[in-house]
């Protein structure tokens, strides 16, 4: 089992290397990006708090330590594959001549490449928050299981959104504003769902969308309840990973790409 | 060489003449298939008798396009008045070329334009919704009630439509990709001077003007919910701080891209993170904040600029009876560092050029 597994590991570490390959300026350019936008996001909470706004039960700290690991935990909350991006380069055809499925280079390499950040931005970040009374400890223990489910299902709909792209005939930058739109309004990572008027919250936090960020982060300050989440969780990515095989298996023969 | 080339083409034409002549078209050789006029120097090849031809000219059937006239030499291009009225015809011929060629995207590949749009429009309404409805659920936010936070995510949403309508195309606004890949040389190379293309270039009215006039529409809509009217003094004052704003937002990106000229591969997309923290961070109002940070954000950083200042101006609350002229300063500001950093950065890209492409015409 090691010996299979090895291969991953050896994927993974590669593209972990290769984040850096661009220089310190193409690296910190999207951390300063996360750091501003967390930085405003925790200004627009403590205005509203010393506003007097009714909050609803909900206090202070736990929308600031929402909003600091949301961002802190970005790139897992918010899964995206190499898949979109080697359709447009044509690179998608090398994994097809790899000893290894295609799914799982994909996912080694998404997991490589997640070190970087984690190591570079996200560490930081938990630690600075806990310097500030952030405490980086979940309130509950579910956090762990209901962050594995997200991830889980983030790589499905990445590798859906990537049939999409196939069917669009490699529409790569439409699909990315579509998907970050989606990301900031139906996710609950960017603005908690009981922050949310109308009652629009309760019917997003269990599509799709809200379970892959707005679960766990909701269980990590206790904003809701597992009873809750996590069987929702469990129902979402157990219908969405076989709609993904079967989807990316019929869309294979329709792949269309260039390279330079 | 000309003389030679020239009697070649002579010779095949004669050639291909006979070969027309011999078969049964009724047709000359000079309306057959080509694609091209031809026009040969009276110093050409001599004919049989030894007699210099006349030149000959192919006839085109249903001719349309015509050869475009060549560049005027220096000596002859008009001077004072007349330079500018010239450069302003050639201005607005560009800005027709490009607007032709984006309703052209959009003619010839119809779905995937509208796809784009329809994407960009959506990525736009969810950009602007988040801050509306924590200030709906909120009653307000940042000492903002929700109308007038829907008044500085309308004109927060004007600048973006103003960027993406008249500079996102080629990436004009992104001027660090076009610098880092070393595409500089494209422009250079041109007949035109710099400014001019890259005021012209990036024009999208058709494919993107989505954001525009979405923004066009929340700002008319916060206007009427405010009880405001659109007054041509407000329409005035409102085009002035769109422009400030084009000025500070292109400036920084231009300041930044401009680091791609030492560093072309790391700071490729710099232009882009500037352009995005500017416009994401700009839909926030930052009423209530800390002194400190306020200057900073009006100053430094001048986010601060972008919609909120403008919309605490349109709505005349107390303290910012200064906010258009501190507008402006910045403005100039930001536009002429971005202005001088771009230059040094020519300067040395012409001692250094560019070394992404290779030999074999790929990029590295």
């Amino acid at each position: 089992m090691f010996a299979a597994l090895k291969k991953y590991w050896v994927t993974a570490r590669l593209c972990a290397r290769q984040m850096s390959y661009f220089g310190l300026a193409d690296l910190m350019g999207g951390y300063l990006l996360r750091l501003a936008q967390m930085a405003v996001m925790l200004m627009v909470w403590s205005a509203l708090f010393h506003q007097g706004a009714d909050m609803q039960g909900m206090t202070l700290n736990q929308m600031l330590r929402y909003t600091l690991l949301s961002s802190a935990l970005q790139p897992l909350l918010d899964v995206r594959t190499p898949a979109t991006a080697m359709l447009h380069s044509g690179e998608l055809l090398s994994p097809y001549q790899r000893p290894m499925p295609v799914f799982g280079q994909l996912i080694a390499q998404t997991v490589g490449g997640w070190a970087m950040g984690l190591l570079l931005y996200s560490l930081p970040c938990l630690v600075m928050g806990a310097l500030f009374g952030l405490s980086p400890i979940p309130d509950s223990p579910w956090f762990f299981l209901s962050l594995l489910l997200s991830m889980a299902q983030g790589f499905a709909v990445d590798f859906l959104f990537a049939c999409l792209q196939i069917h669009l005939k490699s529409m790569e930058w439409t699909i990315h504003v579509i998907r970050g739109a989606l990301n900031a309004l139906l996710t609950g990572a960017v603005i908690p769902f009981a922050a949310l008027p109308w009652g629009i919250g309760e019917f997003l936090s269990l599509t799709p969308f809200g379970t892959m960020a707005g679960a766990p982060l909701s269980l990590f300050v206790s904003l809701d309840g597992a009873a809750r989440l996590i069987p929702a969780q469990i129902l979402w990515t157990a219908a969405l990973w076989p709609l993904a095989v079967w989807a990316f298996h019929r869309s294979r023969e329709r792949m269309v790409s260039y390279g330079g | 060489m000309a003389d030679k080339n020239s009697s070649e083409k002579l010779c095949f034409s004669e050639e291909k003449r006979r070969i027309c002549e011999s078969k049964i078209h009724g047709q000359s050789c000079a309306q057959i298939g080509s694609s091209f006029r031809t026009r040969r120097s009276s110093s050409s090849s001599f004919d049989s008798k030894g007699r210099v031809p006349e030149p000959a000219k192919l006839i085109l059937r249903n001719e349309k396009r015509r050869v475009p006239e060549p560049a005027k030499a220096d000596s002859e291009a008009p001077r004072g008045g007349g330079m500018i009225k010239a450069r302003l015809k050639q201005l607005f011929k560009l800005y027709a070329l490009y607007a032709r060629m984006d309703a052209q995207w959009l003619l010839h590949d119809t779905r995937n334009g509208i796809f784009c749009i329809l994407g960009d429009l959506l990525s736009n309404l969810a950009g602007l919704s988040g801050v509306f409805l924590l200030a709906v659920r909120f009653n307000g936010v940042g000492g903002l009630s929700a109308n007038e936070v829907l008044l500085l995510l309308g004109l927060s949403g004007l600048g973006d439509g103003m960027i993406m309508t008249f500079f996102s195309g080629f990436n004009v606004a992104n001027i660090s990709r076009r610098v880092g890949r070393g595409q500089v040389d494209h422009m250079l190379i041109q007949p035109v001077p710099l400014w001019m293309q890259l005021l012209t270039e990036g024009f999208l009215p058709v494919t993107g003007s989505q954001t525009l006039l979405l923004g066009g529409v929340v700002t008319g809509v916060a206007l009427s919910r405010l009880g405001l009217w659109l007054s041509p003094a407000m329409a005035l004052q409102i085009a002035l701080m769109l422009i400030f704003r084009l000025m500070i937002q292109l400036g920084l990106s231009y300041l930044a891209g401009s680091r791609a000229f030492y560093r072309p591969v790391s700071c490729e997309e710099l232009s882009s993170v500037v352009l995005d923290l500017t416009s994401s961070l700009s839909k926030y109002p930052f009423s209530g904040l800390a002194g400190w940070l306020t200057v900073v954000l009006v100053s430094v950083l001048p986010v601060g600029l972008m919609a909120w200042m403008p919309a605490m101006v349109i709505l005349n609350k107390p303290g910012f009876s200064l906010g258009m002229a501190w507008m402006a300063a910045v403005a100039v500001m930001c536009a002429g560092l971005g202005a001088i950093f771009f230059r040094k950065g020519l300067s040395y890209y012409g001692k250094t050029g560019s070394a992404r492409y290779r030999a074999i015409g790929h990029r590295s």
